[in-house]
């Protein structure tokens, strides 16, 4: 019988490019046989544009602007990495206050990003209201954003050794009403999806990523926190002033798709505490308060609360168009929303880089996918791979 | 037996009680905007398309420095071609800019000196043809009145 040969043998398919699930462009070639996936081969390279070669044919104040779209869901994660980096190099130090805008302002893009991840990971497994849940409190943060920065996406805002801008008047009061709205918006999210039996049936038991497997294959982030590995650079505070502010890492046992949703949940409830704790204790308070004491000071004390050194938004101005670093390099690693994204930098004295090179947590995501769906129903890709949270620009580069 | 009986009682409890959260929201606000009738009120930091300022006799303010062209990360998006006037005042002959590639990065107008170049709150840039794009210094320059208000409100809001 024909029919049954073509159940028997194996069959190879494409899914994508153009999948409206793969969150971007990304091609698996996949070995079926029957609903059983058998092996799989993904093909990325559809969205790379060279962000790395590009550094070396741009000064270091022209890549900034372009930093921002190796992970457009995570700009100001990839635009603190290469300023960390830059700034090691070049000797810069970052005052306080631009610290705690970088923290607060990190800490809202990640809550922006885990809502977009929520939105998306429902919407493969076939749940549409959540989409639009998720985007009502995106597109507050969204908001919030463009006041700051002047855009809703590409913010362009930290420099070397700081920031660019200050809050505007009342931006701070705005950001406290969103956090003490938001916990109640994330009650909704899981009175609609954590308990939910279909969303159980599909995503328990579903993809368990061991530990042995996730550190094998350098897993960073929410997956490896899914999976009961203690991994989280915020804690040991390599970086900004985390430790100054208490929260709790949050980790799950089982490693399956489902433990992963319930991680980047309770990472947003614990990234909202700790813009509230930020706003709390931001050196020179709020902007309105720290443009009256500056001008009643000028007292010139180094140490001084409102005209010292902590309360400046850039440390030493760099000049935009002659900036030169001295030669050496450097390697900074920020925790972002996926995971550890690094950014090295080699520098050889001139007004260009001589080496960009990034590390992106979703690379690593997408190799571990072919382990994870082996001898797995057609049907699990998408609870898999949607609740690995990858990002393909971020991918490609 | 039992276990079958309470899973299906628990998920009859867990769907409903998500339609309840879902229906609740027919109760609430509209969340939308209804775009091109209604708009959307933006603050002076907006980075939307650049403008030449000008001061008040109507002359650019633009001294011909070159600077913005240097930390423009999309190469030769801006040219300008200067030579010098009377009293080695320089004169601009020519400014384009091209809109189609510029990534609204906000690099230039930080970097001028004299504030000549700034970003409008003008974002619905959508054309039938790539050449008219590039802007040239008379779409790009706007009124004395209009570049002292938008100065000033940058000014306080910074």
């Amino acid at each position: 019988m024909v029919l049954e040969n073509t159940i028997q043998k194996e069959m190879i398919i494409n899914v994508g490019p153009q999948h409206p699930s793969t969150h971007g462009v990304l091609r698996l070639i996949m070995t079926l046989e029957g609903e059983v996936i058998k092996d799989t081969k993904p093909v990325i390279g559809y969205l790379h544009r060279g962000k790395e070669k590009l550094a070396e044919s741009r000064t270091y104040f022209q890549y900034l602007p372009m930093v921002d779209r190796v992970d457009y869901l995570s700009s100001f994660f990839c635009a603190a990495a290469y300023c960390y980096a830059v700034e090691s190099i070049a000797g810069l130090k970052v005052p306080k206050r631009a610290e705690y805008i970088r923290l607060i302002t990190m800490e809202f893009n990640r809550i922006s990003s885990h809502l977009l991840w929520v939105a998306s990971f429902l919407l493969d497994l076939g749940a549409t209201s959540p989409l639009f849940y998720a985007f009502r409190e995106r597109e507050e943060i969204v908001n919030l954003f463009e006041q700051l920065t002047g855009q809703r996406m590409m913010y362009n805002f930290y420099t070397f050794g700081g920031v660019k801008q200050d809050f505007p008047e009342g931006w701070l009061t705005k950001a406290l009403d969103l956090c003490k709205k938001m916990p109640k918006m994330f009650d909704e999210y899981e009175a609609i999806i954590t308990k939910n039996p279909i969303f159980i049936e599909r995503t328990k038991n579903i993809g368990v990523l061991t530990p042995e497997l996730g550190i094998d294959y350098g897993i960073t982030g929410a997956n490896i926190r899914a999976s009961g590995v203690n991994l989280d650079l915020r804690k040991p505070c390599s970086y900004s002033v985390y430790d100054e502010i208490n929260f709790n890492v949050h980790l799950a046992e089982n490693g399956d798709s489902y433990d992963r949703y319930l991680v980047r949940i309770a990472e947003m409830r614990e990234s909202v505490k700790i813009i509230e704790h930020a706003i709390k204790q931001i050196p020179g308070g709020t902007p309105e308060k720290l443009k009256m004491k500056k001008v009643n000071c000028n007292c010139g004390n180094e140490n001084c609360g409102y005209c010292g050194f902590d309360s400046q938004l850039t440390g030493k101005k760099a000049n935009m168009v002659v900036f030169k670093p001295p030669a050496g390099e450097a390697i900074s690693m920020v925790e972002a929303p996926r995971g550890i994204i690094s950014c090295y930098v080699i520098s050889d004295g001139t007004t260009k880089p001589y080496r960009v090179k990034w590390r992106t947590p979703s690379f690593s995501s997408v190799q571990v996918l072919p382990e994870l769906i082996k001898n797995r129903n057609y049907s699990d890709l998408m609870p898999i791979f949607g609740s690995l949270d990858v990002v393909l620009p971020e991918v490609d580069r | 037996m039992k276990k079958l009986i309470n899973k299906t009682f628990s998920g009859i409890i867990e769907i409903a009680r998500g339609m309840f959260t879902i229906g609740k929201h027919a109760f609430r606000p509209a969340i939308t905007l209804e775009y091109p009738e209604k708009k959307q009120v933006f603050n002076s930091r907006i980075r939307g398309r650049l403008a030449l300022t000008t001061n008040k006799d109507g002359e650019l303010n633009c001294i011909g420095c070159m600077s913005c062209t240097k930390v423009c990360p999309c190469g030769d998006l801006i040219q300008i071609e200067t030579s010098k006037g009377e009293n080695n005042k320089p004169v601009i002959n020519k400014f384009t800019i091209d809109i189609g590639r510029c990534i609204f990065c906000g690099n230039c107008t930080q970097v001028c000196p004299k504030d000549a170049i700034i970003m409008t709150e003008e974002y619905e840039l959508a054309d039938y043809s790539r050449e008219s794009l590039v802007f040239d210094i008379d779409k790009l320059k706007i009124s004395p009145e209009k570049s002292d208000q938008r100065l000033k409100q940058r000014e306080r809001d910074n």
